[in-house]
């Protein structure tokens, strides 16, 4: 079978359909991508962190973004809090401190590529 | 206790069988399975040690830290053993337990297979070109080598089908979706056929030549393995391997079939073409013609050209409108000629769960979850018993109006809770397996006509989950990361596991195999161990096997820097781990002799798949 502009036109009449017998407030929001985000590879970088430097955990981080930037809080196994905070939508860099003292500061990228490399 | 972690009392559980029971369950169970009463004793009676699996509790594959470029190839490093979890505890575990505990079930996890008829022309590989971020999965360079990835992660399932931590055999595994790529026929089939121990040659169109971009020179947004030098991966290090996409299409792909029941839901691009959008009639007339898009020109003027490049409302529908009248067409411009195939027919939704009943009985379920009433009704969920002490529950968290996150219409949840509650009542464990996570569940596009109702989405999905302590975890994929998230209830009294396994697809490309164990404190453990594919962690020059191509696809994947590959492992915190949290009820309840019983039917299961008997 060839596909022909006529094929075309239905292919677009049917986008178009589809379109507009979806709400419209909803549907650009169910365009995302599956992808790594920046929460994420702020929280796995932590982690990373967090194990290289023998930091036993009670409560893993958990992350959150607010204010224009990401804070994570946990807890090590001796009830001290853990604490990471990076900057921005999009960060490049963040701060680890546990019990109020700086465990790393620097690259999340450096973390993540360290890590997966022996 | 071994290296692993196992305790004697693991391997006593058959010792709990009286003799005469013993002699009764071999009988019944060799009779069941036609094997011979003498090999199936031998195997009943053999006690349970941790066995010697191919996982990264031996061995992890990381990259190279020189390589040619920015590429890196890949070499297996140090294992990695189990870490505890106490965020649901909130306390330190009984060092003691490992003494004491017991074997409640052993299970795989699979997700993420996306196997890809990388010839179709309904799969627009430009559309990456246009938006590599929002189109990301679009063209990969191992997009021709799926099959052989999931044939070997069935080898490394079927590996893994005693348990590492104690040796206890395998009982079920569950596939939480995304298992045909783009919605075609063929996908469908050569998934479900690998899965069930069949030979499966992943080629359409013309035998034995691949007809796509990767051999194309003016797609050059995509990896051209014969020769890399003309496109955006060549400067970036690839590696020019002749040949390489002959081999993916010519050659069987064998596969051992999953040695256990095997489970399956709907993930979104089990739903929606490219997992994304409502699939029409122009789509179907595409798969299965002879003219495949090559360059974004080809795209142009259709309205997947406006989404991808334009995000708002107005501007998407402009395209469309665009399209609707024939205002631009150019359909001449950066198309190839293609040997057309039948078997590319893109499916209906509907279709899905159609083909798990069209399966082998063994190693069955028929259905794989799904049931004739699935399919008369159109209920695209489930539940099913793993023995006596644990039901599954499979949902489809697919949006099936658009988008590629997902959400839980409000009938379905109903249904869960009320199901939760009467498995709650009857004693038994629960785990919730879906595509979505946690993370991704907030998809609000609803047609316009729908029917009322609504959807449910992470905060009230989650709270619904923790009103039932019998839920211990929820499982699932769609990021394609390794995440383990605890959900603590807000009184601090235990809650559940939310266990992400990663993909087939993109790097690590990684399941993995989970055993919950009672400690007898009040505790149980969920013990999630990672595994690799079946296949060498260094690909070596020129070996285009099915296992070559399986460990080429892993580096491959390692490499497409437009998938972030290397956040894809997630954090020790989320591969091997102990996942500890209060019982949700009295575990004596569960006797040493009912899992005596259920441990003996599933390894004369086992010693059927080993030694060829049938049901």
């Amino acid at each position: 079978m060839t596909f022909t502009p006529a094929m075309g036109v239905v292919l677009g009449g049917a986008g178009l359909l589809a379109l507009s017998a979806c709400a419209v407030t909803t549907q650009v929001d169910a365009l995302q991508p599956v992808a790594g985000d920046a929460v994420t590879g702020v929280t796995v970088a932590a982690a990373d962190v967090l194990i290289s430097q023998g930091v036993a955990i009670k409560v893993v981080p958990v992350c959150r973004f607010g204010s224009g930037r990401y804070v994570c809080s946990g807890e090590t196994m001796s009830g001290d809090k853990i604490r990471i905070t990076a900057e921005g939508e999009d960060p490049q860099t963040m701060r680890v401190m546990v019990a109020d003292e700086p465990v790393y500061t620097g690259s999340i990228d450096e973390v993540l590529t360290r890590a997966a490399r022996r | 206790m071994n290296s692993s972690g196992a305790s004697e009392r693991e391997g006593a559980a058959l010792v709990e069988l009286s003799r005469r029971e013993f002699l009764a369950a071999t009988a019944g169970l060799a009779a069941a399975w036609g094997l011979s009463r003498d090999l199936l004793g031998s195997a009943l009676a053999e006690p349970a040690q941790p066995a010697e699996v191919p996982s990264t509790l031996l061995q992890t594959i990381r990259q190279r830290t020189v390589g040619t470029g920015q590429y890196r190839t890949l070499a297996a490093s140090p294992g990695e053993t189990y870490i505890p979890r106490y965020d649901l505890l909130g306390r330190a575990a009984d060092s003691a337990r490992a003494t004491r505990r017991r074997s409640l079930v052993y299970l795989g996890h699979m997700s993420d297979i996306h196997i890809i008829d990388s010839q179709s022309p309904a799969r627009l590989e430009p559309l990456q070109q246009l938006s590599p971020t929002l189109w990301q999965g679009a063209c990969r360079p191992q997009d021709a080598l799926t099959v052989h990835v999931q044939a070997q992660m069935v080898e490394a399932m079927a590996a893994a089908r005693y348990s590492p931590l104690t040796g206890e055999p395998m009982a079920a595994m569950f596939n939480t979706g995304d298992s045909a790529d783009m919605h075609s026929d063929n996908e469908l089939r050569w998934y479900i056929d690998i899965m069930d121990g069949r030979t499966v040659t992943p080629n359409s169109g013309e035998p034995g030549r691949y007809e796509g971009p990767q051999a194309w020179a003016e797609a050059d947004y995509a990896y051209h393995p014969d020769d890399p030098s003309g496109d955006r991966f060549g400067p970036y290090g690839f590696p020019a391997i002749p040949g390489m996409l002959t081999a993916a299409v010519s050659q069987p792909v064998e596969s051992p079939g999953m040695p256990v029941p095997w489970y399956a839901v709907y993930g979104n691009h089990d739903a929606l073409y490219y997992g994304t959008v409502p699939i029409d009639a122009g789509l179907r007339a595409l798969a299965l013609g002879e003219r495949k898009p090559v360059t974004p020109e080809a795209l142009g003027p259709n309205y997947l050209a406006g989404w991808a490049q334009d995000s708002s409302v107005l501007g998407r529908l402009q395209h469309s409108l665009s399209t609707q009248f024939g205002q631009q067409f150019g359909w001449q411009a950066g198309w190839q000629t293609v040997t057309p195939d039948p078997g590319r027919e893109l499916y209906q939704q509907q279709q899905f769960m159609a083909a798990h009943l069209a399966t082998a009985e063994n190693p069955g379920p028929i259905g794989h979850g799904f049931t004739q009433q699935n399919l008369d009704t159109g209920q695209t969920y489930w539940s099913a018993d793993v023995g006596a002490n644990l039901r599954l529950f499979g949902l489809d968290t697919c949006n099936q109006v658009m988008g590629a996150d997902g959400a839980v219409p409000q009938e379905q949840f109903d249904w869960l809770k009320r199901e939760l509650g009467s498995t709650q009542d009857a004693g038994k464990l629960a785990i919730v397996i879906s595509h979505h996570n946690s993370k991704t569940l907030e998809n609000g596009a609803v047609a316009a006509f729908a029917p009322e109702g609504g959807l449910v989405h992470t905060e009230e999905f989650v709270q619904g989950l923790l009103e039932h302590p019998n839920v211990i975890a929820w499982c699932n994929g769609h990021t394609h990361i390794n995440t383990i998230t605890a959900h603590p209830r807000s009184d601090g009294d235990g809650g559940f596991w939310e266990i992400t396994t990663a993909s087939c697809i993109d790097f690590p490309q990684q399941q993995q195999v989970l055993e919950i164990v009672d400690n007898t404190d009040g505790t149980i453990s969920i013990f999630t161990t990672v595994l690799d594919h079946a296949s060498a962690a260094s690909w070596r020059e020129g070996d285009l096997s099915q296992r070559g191509l399986a460990s080429l696809s892993r580096e491959l994947a390692g490499n497409d820097w437009v998938a972030d590959p290397l956040l894809r492992l997630g954090s020790p915190l989320d591969r091997n781990c102990e996942l500890l949290l209060p019982a949700p009820f009295d575990m004596a309840k569960i006797t040493d002799t009912a899992l005596a019983k259920e441990t003996a039917a599933h390894k004369a299961r086992l010693a059927a798949y080993e030694f060829g008997g049938q049901p």
